[in-house]
């Protein structure tokens, strides 16, 4: 009991206190941070922190995206010890509104608008390699149309609307025949 | 001055009354096909509204009844333009009757099978990244340039032909509705038959009946590779291209034979189509259904020898499983007994048969109904039977028992159908139809059902396909359309070609031009 009168061991209190983790502090407020890597994805990172500042850990968070449906649930996770969790989007995905919902309610939330990016070149190359087998994925399965297909197409589908044009000139002849007989085109 | 309108023999006479006559049964008949029609529009307002959730389609099942009816009207769609220039090449007098039939079928079936992929996507305000974000890479868009190049071809391969019975029926309609007569003036070409005019007909006709031959047979195969393209067990097949084409001049000829049979009957056209083109076109059939089934044999024989494990589940799904009885339909009851009906009521000892007294049709079918009256109602008027009778004990027949009296049916209606054989014909032709349907449905639902990857953690009922209400209203108002143009295209154009037909009258010996090329009558003996 003597101990307590002793302004010192007040002193001592207030400061473990302040030293002692935030463990078991209340959310506050979600923090959002994007980053874009060179291969076209897009790292979202959420920090949970309490009124202090202070990270909060083992909070649960949802990562939602919007889409024209409405929001689409993307990651359920919660924090680390350091109070954040991520998550990754893919290079093709389209820009929008990336939310999270912290806290066991969901009722602390933040948003960010993840702007366009550009997508990365393919990394297959289309042409005379491709078609010999050179490429990872060779053929038709190339990402671009391929020389020798675009030109086999072209012969085909050329060749028979040209013959629907040289069938079209003989109709047309048919009835310029009907209208002046004897009179050539 | 107007043209004198040339003389009509009595039967051609016949011919022109189809086009004006239009007595209640055919208000009635296009009156329930409109009313079909509009309820498939309701319930395709109903999926436009809601999305594809009120369909069966789901997930793993992105095709399903949709694609089905796609699949079988461009098979169908096959025949017209294929058949009918294939018999002009090599001179096939007997054709000339019902090549316009069939190459109003493709034209009719071809427009219906072209919907149907835009209403199976859902959004059809999407319909332009087809080709605005189309890959020249997949057999989806080739599949959009093979159609759109048939139906341009096929329309050409229609019209051409009709130029001079167009030009008949300006001069003939010259008195008759403005917008009859002003129609065929402008498809007419303004054609007077001159030699020069004639000389174009042939030559276009000429480039056309060999052009579309490719074409024909290249739409099908870029079909059976939307399928083919992918690895998926009952898909991956090397000669998918070849099946399906096989597959779609089988359902496509019989489709013919059921038009010939209901154009004759409503048009009183027996003078142009003779019992001798149903037997022509029966041979036509039965040659076509034992390429088709050859195919099939090997398409099969192939994955279920070895039965993979990947493909197992797949394989017992079709042969004893979910899709059992569907695919045995459709071989037995869409391929074997057709062909069966086409060929056995020519042998000679099929008369002897209605000697047998069990085998007397009256008799035979009156005791089939009976017993069939006695197990349904026997239940509901004495309770104590119930477990003997009712629809569920027709259903668990055993399957010998079933088999038993199907053949003794068939042998008891042999007599009959050798008596009639164009009712032979015609039922054989519906039985392909129907089978040649549900066999598309057997390709494409049961791969699906069965991934290499097994369905997981699908809400309950994802993983099993069933088409709703929505998918049959508008599978229905698509057949209904497809009749529905094809009953007006014979309305406003005669449904059998009158100059050709002249023709055939005229010139008797062999011609050289695929235009007005001769290979026999239609009514000499069959070999």
């Amino acid at each position: 009991m003597r101990l307590l009168r002793k302004p010192s061991c007040y002193t001592l209190l207030l400061v473990a206190l302040l030293v002692l983790p935030a463990e078991g502090a209340e959310p506050a407020r979600v923090l959002l941070r994007t980053r874009a890597a060179a291969d076209g994805t897009v790292q979202v990172t959420a920090t949970v922190v309490d009124a202090r500042g202070a990270p909060v850990a083992e909070v649960p968070l949802v990562f939602k995206r919007r889409t024209a449906f409405g929001w689409l649930t993307l990651l359920e996770t919660s924090t680390g010890k350091d109070g954040t969790a991520q998550t990754t989007l893919g290079a093709g995905a389209a820009p929008g509104e990336i939310a999270v919902e912290a806290g066991e309610d969901g009722t602390i939330r933040a948003a960010v608008l993840v702007e366009r990016r550009k997508a990365p070149p393919p990394v297959i190359r289309p042409g005379r390699d491709v078609l010999r087998g050179l490429s990872p994925q060779p053929g038709f399965i190339s990402p671009y149309p391929v020389p020798l297909q675009v030109t086999f197409f072209g012969a085909i589908l050329g060749g028979i609307w040209a013959t629907y044009g040289y069938v079209a000139w003989l109709l047309l002849r048919i009835r310029r025949e009907g209208n002046h007989p004897g009179r050539p085109l | 001055m107007p043209r004198q309108p040339d003389p009509l023999s009595p039967r051609e006479r016949v011919l022109l009354a189809s086009l004006t006559a239009a007595g209640p049964g055919f208000c009635a008949l296009v009156g329930a096909l409109l009313a079909v029609i509009a309820w498939g529009i309701i319930a395709y307002a109903v999926q436009l509204r809601y999305g594809l959730g009120v369909t069966g389609l789901r997930d793993n099942f992105m095709w399903g009844v949709y694609i089905t009816n796609f699949v079988f009207f461009i098979g169908v769609s096959h025949v017209g333009a294929l058949m009918s220039a294939i018999l002009r090449i090599t001179g096939a007098e007997w054709r000339r009757p019902v090549t316009r039939m069939a190459e109003a079928i493709t034209f009719a079936s071809l427009l219906m099978g072209a919907l149907m992929p835009f209403v199976d996507m859902g959004r059809p305000d999407r319909i332009l990244n087809l080709l605005l974000h189309g890959r020249l890479q997949s057999p989806v868009l080739w599949d959009i340039l093979s159609i759109g190049t048939y139906l341009t071809g096929s329309t050409l391969f229609l019209y051409v032909p009709m130029i001079p019975d167009i030009a008949l029926l300006r001069d003939r309609f010259a008195g008759g509705p403005a917008w009859r007569h002003r129609l065929y003036a402008l498809l007419a070409l303004g054609w007077n038959g001159t030699e020069a005019q004639r000389h174009h007909l042939e030559r276009i006709m000429g480039v056309m009946a060999i052009l579309i031959i490719p074409i024909a047979v290249s739409v099908h195969t870029v079909v059976s590779w939307i399928f083919g393209m992918t690895l998926r067990a009952g898909w991956n097949s090397t000669i998918f291209g070849p099946y399906f084409v096989s597959g779609a001049l089988f359902s496509g000829a019989a489709a013919v034979v059921t038009a010939m049979a209901a154009f004759r009957w409503a048009y009183h056209l027996e003078d142009y189509i003779t019992e001798a083109h149903f037997r022509r076109m029966g041979y036509l059939v039965i040659a076509l259904g034992m390429i088709y089934a050859y195919f099939t044999f090997a398409e099969y024989i192939t994955p279920s020898y070895k039965m993979a494990a990947a493909e197992r589940g797949y394989l017992s799904a079709v042969f004893s499983g979910q899709f059992a009885r569907l695919f045995w339909f459709t071989q037995l009851g869409g391929v074997l007994l057709p062909l069966l009906l086409l060929t056995v009521p020519r042998i000679a000892w099929v008369p002897r048969l209605a000697r047998v007294p069990i085998l007397r049709p009256v008799p035979a079918l009156a005791t089939l109904a009976t017993s069939v009256l006695v197990l349904l109602l026997l239940p509901a008027i004495l309770p104590r039977t119930a477990a003997l009778g009712g629809f569920a004990a027709i259903r668990q027949l055993p399957v010998w028992i079933v088999a038993a009296l199907g053949g003794w049916l068939f042998l008891t209606l042999l007599p009959v159908f050798r008596q009639r054989p164009i009712a032979a014909a015609v039922v054989a032709s519906l039985l392909v139809n129907v089978g040649a349907w549900l066999k598309r449905f057997v390709i494409i639902v049961p791969t699906l059902q069965y991934p290499f990857l097994p369905i997981q953690r699908a809400p309950v009922g994802w993983a099993v396909y069933r088409p709703t209400w929505v998918e049959w209203s508008i599978t229905a108002g698509a057949l209904a359309g497809f009749v529905l143009i094809y009953l007006l295209f014979s309305k406003v154009f005669p449904i059998v070609s009158i100059w050709e037909t002249r023709e055939e009258g005229r010139h008797p010996a062999p011609a050289s031009s695929p235009a007005g090329a001769h290979g026999g009558a239609a009514d000499a003996p069959a070999p």
